[in-house]
């Protein structure tokens, strides 16, 4: 048992867990995971994943941190107003964890880095907020047979999913980017900051998951949650044969920057 | 009014230690949860039931006039039993009612003592040299460092936690008589060539099952360092003392495992971390240097009467304060007296018949408790010494030559009565004399105390009980003859004394000397000699050398081609840890195929003692196949003299290996957590015993570990913890 005395004391309460132990505890310690986007979901998710002892965390985010950021984006303080975002999320998660080996990519992700980032990680988490850029993540993902956790908030509202090589993508449900003005950004519609918390909790939750390979994934699910009246509800889906870039003859081979503000991953 | 300080939360200690004995009289805590909670308190159970003895820490042995005087206050309101001095400076009480104790303790506060730390795994009473002021080679006094680190030991919770008892001596001079290097913990006052204080430091000595003279950790350490040399020792320890085997527990073991260098390269890390915490340097209460005059008071047995104790500290408080000294041969020291009134002083005790001079001799012996209460105990140690005194007093042969010999006797291999550094030395053992156990005694000689010259003494044969006063009489009668003038007695056994002993053993154990005396009944003893009614389960060092003496038996019968006596041998072996005891080579057979073969050994060796009840004949190959399978299962036997079921692994399975984890001490959930890592290294199927505190940790692992899928085999309550053996699940 290579666990040190102060890691299994770190770790006992989900160590405690039957399925994860001290086999589970060691899977996540050595694991690599990226989240895209440090904002409202990727917080949380960033928060929770360092306290749980993922071996390797990438952070990417091309953005400072912003004041109107603090309301929802829990890793960031007011003293980090002006400092580069994936920078500020790195230093919490040491700060939680020493444990925890921390990448940052102080980029917007794009056609050209996506592939290139993505390769050295076990799993993805989409955190960010804009449609070019989810599309992007779940092409780039699909390409290179990545595992991610897709989420979308807006409102009291938000969404997720799962993708895991050989179920559905992102695209077999929604095939396209929608015409720009269509969905409302947060900027435009605003946003309850425990909506964000809620979403990227999840995602942290299925990357956990999915290292021990325990429980049952949000693949083939979209769990749909209103936080106004405080609803979750889960519709399943099937893969599309049809899809884009999953299906039996996709026409997406290879990665492109999509309109609508484009290639922006920052999270307002 | 005391020498040192006592920490406020004694009170409350006291307080709680009060409301168990209540509640254990009401029977709503049982006695291994008292006993957990008293030793430590410096209580223990007498071998007779419901009879207690209460130790009182006494730092260096100091006591003032006054506070010996509240002593004997004390003592006849709960008891008519005098009381006794111990080699660790210690006074005790003895035949308390439980209910009392708690009173005592509360009355020993009022006058500045502590029974705190006096058993159990703590930090003991810390010990001095008795000579202090006197030795012409001591470096300067060490008393003060006594005051002030007991003063700190006692306030600290840690010092009540430990894996072992830990002991501290303070030498003031390289003669080392305080044991400094026989201590868990020793230092030797010393001056550096620029005239400043400080110690040699010896760490990891010790007595016991295991005797070892300290590894010099420092040839010169600053005096301003003795609080964070403790530290470091304490807390290395407290880290690294083997929990589980109380047997291999002291701080030695440690070395032992871990090597010299790793020990000393670890002792030095903690210690870094200490001096970092920057602990206040003890504060040293200013003593003026003592006069020179003394008197030693021999007190028989260490056995202090009332009357005389009162007697002494009425004399001396006429002479201050710092004036009597328990000392570590069990006796007190009048010290600090001037010079030229020593000897009225002394005609004063002899005429109040405080002391006797003839027979100090036998009554500056050192002899721990021994059978009679001690429940270790194999042979009636106080019942030697007094034997020898009784025969000396119908001789009353001249023995002047011999008033600085040190007799040291232990009832068991245990070194209670520091057996291993004696002039002559006796420790209790038990021999078979024609088929039965008769009381015995290892015979030591030769030993020397002195730092860098601690020698122990030389064991040099094994005498009965019953022969051992005409033999030691004998011998002392022959150094009062040809000891040479100045010789040590050391020397005097190297040069003739060690022949002498080997001929007076040849000549006591002829077998017409033997058959002349009852062997079987041991000095003072009410009985025949018999240890049947010894605990069972019940630890204690002689009970593996009379296993170790019978395989040895067993193979010397193989040797000789007897192999219905290996088999008869191999069967006595073990049967002691039941607490029986065969009077013959066919009830040994017997006792063994019923209580061992088919439940601890595989069935198919009822074939062996079948036959050998039968007197079929026995091939020496299977003796010795039977022979190997006893032994086996002794190798599997655990701290508590048990061993390994069978019926659990199935029939025809010898005992096969179980992990075992000692996770006493840690909380809820940590303990579940770590067994479930062990377990999870583990294949299903396999055991592994673990060790829990009662209480929360007995009510939720098992049934955590249940929930996981394990299977709970057996749950067993042992002194204040749990062992529980758990079956891996699929
Ligand atoms: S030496 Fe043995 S008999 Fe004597 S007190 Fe110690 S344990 Fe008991
Ligand atoms: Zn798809």
């Amino acid at each position: 048992m290579s666990l040190t005395d102060s890691q299994v004391e770190r770790y006992s309460r989900q160590i405690i867990l039957k399925d994860v132990g001290g086999i589970g505890q060691e899977k996540l310690l050595a694991s690599k995971v990226l989240i895209i986007g440090a904002g409202g979901l990727g917080s949380p998710a960033a928060l929770y994943l360092a306290a749980a002892g993922v071996g390797t965390i990438g952070i990417a985010d091309g953005d400072n941190v912003d004041l109107s950021n603090l309301q929802r984006q829990i890793i960031h303080f007011t003293g980090d107003i002006g400092v580069s975002k994936a920078e500020s999320a790195m230093k919490k998660m040491q700060g939680i964890n020493p444990d925890v080996k921390v990448n940052i990519y102080r980029e917007r992700i794009c056609a050209d880095n996506a592939a290139g980032i993505i390769q050295d990680y076990d799993f993805i988490i989409d955190g960010t907020d804009n449609f070019p850029a989810k599309f992007l993540i779940n092409d780039a993902c699909v390409l290179a047979k990545k595992p991610f956790s897709h989420a979308g908030i807006l409102r009291f509202d938000g969404q997720a999913m799962t993708y895991t090589p050989g179920n559905a993508c992102y695209r077999c449900v929604f095939p396209a980017i929608p015409p720009k003005g269509v969905i409302p950004t947060c900027s435009q519609a605003g946003i309850l900051g425990p909506v964000a918390g809620i979403l990227g909790t999840i995602q942290a939750a299925e990357a956990l998951k999915y290292i021990i390979n325990k429980g049952s994934l949000l693949t083939n699910r979209l769990l749909i949650m209103n936080a106004f009246d405080m609803e979750f509800r889960t519709v399943t889906f099937k893969r599309n044969l049809k899809c884009p870039v999953c299906g039996e003859n996709p026409a997406i081979t290879e990665l492109t920057d999509y309109e609508q503000p484009a290639c922006d991953i920052s999270s307002r | 009014m005391g020498f040192y300080d006592i920490p406020d939360s004694l009170e409350k200690d006291i307080a709680d230690y009060e409301a168990l004995t209540a509640e254990f009289t009401d029977g709503k805590i049982n006695k291994a949860k008292m006993k957990a909670a008293r030793v430590p308190m410096g209580v223990y159970e007498q071998r007779k039931d419901g009879t207690y003895m209460v130790r009182a820490r006494i730092a260096g042995g100091d006591i003032s006039p006054l506070q010996l005087k509240g002593l004997v206050a004390i003592a006849q309101k709960y008891t008519s039993k005098p009381f006794h001095l111990t080699t660790r400076q210690e006074l005790q009480f003895h035949d308390i009612a439980l209910a009392d104790t708690h009173k005592i303790m509360k009355e020993l506060r009022e006058i500045g003592l502590s029974t705190r730390g006096g058993g159990g795994n703590t930090v003991r009473n810390i010990t001095g040299s008795f000579d202090e002021g006197i030795d012409a080679q001591e470096a300067f006094s060490v008393s003060p460092y006594i005051r002030a680190l007991t003063g700190r030991m006692i306030a600290e919770p840690d010092s009540w936690v430990l894996p072992r008892k830990f002991k501290i001596a303070f030498s003031g001079s390289s003669r080392d008589t305080a044991l400094a290097a026989l201590n868990d913990l020793g230092f030797i006052a010393k001056k550096n060539e620029k005239g400043e204080k400080g110690f040699m430091v010896y760490i990891a000595g010790g007595m016991g099952t295991k005797p070892a003279i300290g590894t010099l950790l420092y040839e010169f350490a600053p005096h301003t360092e003795v609080y964070n040399i403790t530290r470091a020792a304490k807390q290395l320890f407290d880290m690294h003392g083997n929990r589980k085997n109380k047997h291999a527990a002291r701080l030695r073991f440690v070395l032992y495992r871990l090597g010299k260098d790793e020990f000393i390269k670890l002792f030095e890390k903690i210690l870094a971390e200490v001096r970092d915490k920057k602990h206040p340097v003890l504060q040293l209460k200013g003593l003026k240097p003592p006069d020179k005059g003394y008197v030693m008071i021999p007190v028989f047995l260490g056995d202090l009467s009332f009357e005389i104790a009162g007697k002494i500290a009425g004399i001396a408080a006429k002479y201050g304060e710092e004036t009597i000294r328990l000392t570590p041969g069990q006796n007190i020291m009048f010290r600090n007296l001037p010079e030229k009134d020593a000897h009225i002083i002394s005609d004063e005790l002899a005429k109040t018949g405080v002391i006797n001079e003839d027979s100090a001799i036998f009554d500056s012996a050192v002899v721990c408790a021994g059978a009679a209460t001690c429940r270790l105990g194999i042979c009636l140690s106080r019942g030697l010494i007094k034997a020898a005194k009784e025969k000396w007093e119908e001789k009353r042969s001249m023995l002047d030559k011999t008033g600085d010999v040190i007799i040291r006797i232990s009832g068991c291999p245990n070194t209670c009565g520091q057996h291993m550094i004696a002039d002559i030395g006796f420790y209790g053992a038990a021999k078979r004399h024609e088929g039965r156990l008769a009381p015995a005694y290892y015979v030591m000689a030769g030993g020397v105390l002195g730092a860098g010259k601690t020698k122990f003494a030389r064991q040099k044969g094994v005498i009965f009980a019953r022969n051992a006063p005409d033999f030691l009489l004998e011998l002392l009668e022959h150094a009062q003859g040809n000891r040479k003038e100045g010789e040590s007695f050391a020397g005097y056994i190297e040069r003739e004394g060690g022949k002498k002993i080997d001929q007076l053993l040849e000549k006591y154990n002829a077998p017409k000397q033997t058959a002349a005396v009852d062997i079987y009944t041991d000095w003072h003893a009410e009985k025949e000699f018999s240890l049947a009614d010894r605990m069972e389960g019940e630890c204690s060092a002689g009970v593996f050398d009379l296993i170790d003496y019978d395989f040895t038996a067993a193979e010397n019968s193989l040797a000789k081609g007897d192999a219905e006596g290996a088999v008869a041998a191999a069967s006595r072996a073990l049967l002691i840890t039941k607490g029986l005891e065969a009077k013959t080579g066919e009830e040994a057979v017997r006792l063994f195929n019923e209580n061992f073969i088919g439940k601890h050994m595989p069935a198919d060796y009822a074939g062996v003692a079948a036959d050998f009840l039968s007197h079929a004949a026995i091939s020496p190959e299977r003796a010795l196949e039977f022979l190997k399978e006893v032994k086996k299962l002794y190798n599997s036997m655990d701290n508590s003299l048990r061993f390994p079921e069978i019926a659990a692994a199935g029939p025809g399975v010898g005992a096969e290996k179980t992990e075992f984890r000692d996770f006493r001490g840690v909380k809820c959930p940590m303990n579940f957590v770590k067994t479930k890592l062990v377990l999870e290294g583990m294949k299903a199927g396999e055991k592994l015993e673990i060790l829990l505190d009662d209480g929360e940790p007995i009510e939720n692992v098992p049934a955590s570990l249940k929930n996981e899928g394990h299977e709970i085999l057996n749950m067993d309550k042992r002194d204040s913890f749990w062992s529980v053996l758990i079956k891996k699940g699929g």
